[in-house]
């Protein structure tokens, strides 16, 4: 990618991304991975990397494809792109909304960021698991879903932390793929 | 505040943050308006809605927010880049780790595994969203329902990606009729 393209994708991230996490994955895999940059393993891969470590999601996730890209100068620029709408949008919308009393439309509006995010987190979801299961067979297929939609379970039910899930996971993976099932 | 004990509280901030944005609010707020006090709650809680309006990760938002409140432009810098300094850390190195491990044919159960917590975790923060979605007023609810729809289902017939932002941003005040005020 060269670096006039990673520019402008660095500034779509940034400035498109409402909702959260879910929004920077479907971002970042409509520029990258559709456009031919980045493969849809490597970038799912990634996904799941960015949800081991702390801080913003979209940070992470922006800077790993930046790197896959071009290298150090890629993180510089996807971290610029993606922080830029803090320093040109926020003073402005601080300012009008500070003087702004909640009413219907302020209102609707910040519950229709919520339904965004989810929108976006559940293509997102989508994206990434057409991944796994494409290049599975039918029976691995299918124990991966009941396998992730039990740990969903339990973490909403039961309010299991993540980490344990995630934990439970690499090590799962790396036993399976050493005994050769997967 | 000195610009070093911004850039000190951003980055403990930024190594406490899992679970996203409302993480990296609750630590704000319990850092500057609860510990600190340099901050009311009141200003404080001005920042939320801009914060969550501007596109990008909520987090950084506040971080600019507060630090432009402490120590002007400045702190909003050292305070952005300390929230993101220890993630990038951690998380580059990782990558090239977990990414060199999963060539050795011994370790390679390490891609799909990884693949697995990618799509598990993203359709668990969708079910999070979706409860709270659910908790809503019927009216809502479902307005909530068929908006979000709507949005999955231009994502697939795979729509311009700034007209579906667009289109959504435009439709969002308009979840206001359904609200009671």
């Amino acid at each position: 990618m060269d670096i006039y393209t990673l520019i402008i994708n660095a500034l779509k991230v940034g400035y498109l991304a409402y909702g959260g996490g879910g929004t920077m994955i479907v971002l970042v895999h409509r520029l990258f991975v559709e456009a031919g940059y980045l493969s849809e393993d490597l970038f799912s891969r990634m996904v799941g990397t960015t949800f081991l470590v702390p801080g913003p999601f979209g940070i992470n996730i922006g800077a790993l494809a930046g790197l896959e890209v071009a290298g150090a100068l890629g993180v510089v620029i996807m971290v610029l792109g993606i922080i830029a709408p803090s320093f040109t949008i926020m003073p402005i919308l601080w300012k009008l909304m500070g003087n702004m009393p909640d009413n219907r439309w302020t209102i609707g509006f910040k519950k229709s960021t919520k339904v965004i995010g989810w929108a976006l987190s559940f293509f997102a979801a989508i994206l990434i698991s057409k991944t796994v299961v494409v290049h599975v067979g039918h029976t691995l297929a299918i124990a991966i879903i009941i396998y992730a939609l039990i740990w969903i379970g339990m973490m909403y039910k039961y309010k299991i932390h993540p980490a344990w899930f995630i934990g439970f996971t690499m090590i799962l993976g790396v036993i399976l793929g050493m005994v050769g099932i997967v | 505040m000195t610009l070093w004990e911004i850039f000190i509280t951003s980055m403990k901030i930024g190594l406490l943050s899992y679970g996203g944005g409302n993480t990296t609010i609750v630590l704000f707020h319990r850092e500057y308006v609860e510990k600190r006090k340099l901050i009311d709650d009141e200003t404080f809680s001005h920042m939320i809605g801009p914060s969550i309006f501007v596109p990008g990760p909520s987090g950084l938002n506040i971080a600019y927010a507060t630090g432009l409140e402490v120590h002007g432009v400045a702190g909003a810098i050292v305070s952005m880049f300390g929230l993101m300094l220890p993630p990038l850390l951690i998380v580059i190195p990782l990558w090239i780790l977990l990414k060199k491990t999963a060539e050795i044919p011994a370790l390679s159960g390490l891609k799909l595994a990884l693949k697995v917590v990618g799509g598990t975790m993203a359709l668990y923060a969708a079910v999070v969203i979706l409860e709270r979605i659910l908790a809503e007023k019927t009216k809502v609810k479902i307005a909530s329902i068929i908006y979000g729809l709507g949005i999955v289902t231009l994502l697939a017939l795979k729509v311009n990606l700034i007209l579906v932002v667009i289109l959504s941003l435009i439709v969002a005040p308009l979840m206001g009729i359904f609200v009671d005020t």
